[in-house]
């Protein structure tokens, strides 16, 4: 009997589980912390803070463009300037980008809005 | 740091006066026998003796050594390369230094900045300390120029007298990092178009490698900084 409300405990906190913010944080995990740091934290003067940003805010369209093709020369994030290389993520599709960033908006507490990831990467032209 | 000194110091002392006064209570009767006043003074070079041996016995076992590092192999071959300051860098800077080497690239995608984030821990641990040297290679110098790992430097905070990160003929550098016995190759199928070991690669001062560690655990890089402690006390 015990063992049985155990399963169906199991089974119901597996199902009230976000399958999209879950499949946002491992790719999050896998394709940004090592150099933005697991709570977008940034690292020293070498990698920039996602988190709490204002450019994250400001800048949502321009991302999925930022994370397919990466970003050369200065940036300045929160008044601090950053001027490495980031490295392009041709491998994450149009609906992995969506995930990625709707898990940030939402594990960071950021504004929430639309996301129209295929319309904002169809005008990568700059990159 | 002091209080951990000051508390090696007087936790074995307290523990041997307390042996002392246990044995002094329970051998009390042996004083008795040795009423006489002649023999109170030798008696008292008695008791300040088991004093001492009983405060050496407990601080010999409170700080007894770890095990010997191993010696794994020997640098023996002869390098030159440029860091961040367009300096020539050859074995020759590392004469009487401990040095802990890696492999990376400014641009790499996967596994570099986890060990640049280990890295910055055994720099910042031993920052004062001017015996210990970090050796970075970029296995990637078609793009990693001398300016380029200035900026990652200047990114990083760290100056090159305590850190050198080198670039130079890509042969050279791959030949050296087959000499350290890690592995370093080009593959257009990994992310950012190299494969390369995440290890963490500790020399002595006798350019004897004496350990490898894992670039991108905590735990392992724990255990360097404390191998680091050990070998740099020693030598």
């Amino acid at each position: 009997m015990l063992l049985f409300t155990c399963f169906l405990f199991g089974l119901i906190a597996g199902c009230t589980e976000d399958p999209a913010e879950d499949r946002g944080e491992k790719l999050y995990a896998g394709y940004c912390a090592g150099c933005h740091g697991l709570e977008g934290e940034g690292f020293l003067q070498l990698y920039p803070p996602i988190k709490n940003t204002r450019f994250l805010d400001s800048n949502l369209n321009r991302l999925p463009c930022i994370i397919r093709y990466g970003l050369k020369g200065e940036i300045r994030i929160e008044n601090r300037i950053f001027n490495q290389v980031m490295p392009a993520n041709q491998q994450l599709s149009s609906e992995d980008m969506g995930d990625l960033i709707n898990y940030m908006l939402e594990a960071w507490q950021h504004r929430k809005t639309e996301l129209m990831v295929s319309d904002w990467l169809s005008g990568c032209s700059n990159y | 740091m002091l209080i951990q000194h000051i508390f090696r110091f007087i936790i074995p002392v307290f523990l041997g006066v307390r042996a002392y006064l246990v044995l002094n209570e329970k051998y009390n009767h042996l004083r008795d026998l040795m009423g006489q006043i002649s023999m109170l003074s030798s008696w008292r070079v008695l008791q300040t003796f088991v004093f001492l041996l009983l405060c050496f016995l407990v601080n010999g076992c409170e700080g007894r050594n770890r095990a010997e590092l191993p010696v794994l192999s020997e640098v023996t071959r002869e390098f030159s390369f440029h860091n961040q300051d367009d300096q020539e860098v050859s074995l020759a800077v590392f004469t009487d230094k401990v040095y802990v080497a890696d492999f990376f690239f400014t641009t790499c995608p996967s596994i570099c900045p986890v060990m640049k984030r280990q890295m910055i821990r055994v720099h910042d641990a031993f920052r004062d300390n001017p015996d210990l040297l970090l050796f970075s290679h970029t296995i990637d110098p078609e793009h990693d120029t001398v300016e380029v790992l200035k900026n990652f430097a200047n990114g990083l905070g760290v100056a090159t007298a305590k850190w050198q990160m080198v670039t130079g003929s890509q042969e050279e550098i791959f030949a050296m990092a087959k000499h350290y016995m890690v592995g370093a190759m080009k593959n257009k199928e990994a992310p950012g178009g190299y494969i390369h070991s995440g290890s963490f690669i500790l020399v002595d001062k006798n350019k004897k490698i004496r350990g490898y560690y894992n670039g991108t655990s905590a735990e392992d890089v724990d255990r360097l900084i404390l191998d680091l402690k050990q070998l740099l006390k020693q030598q």
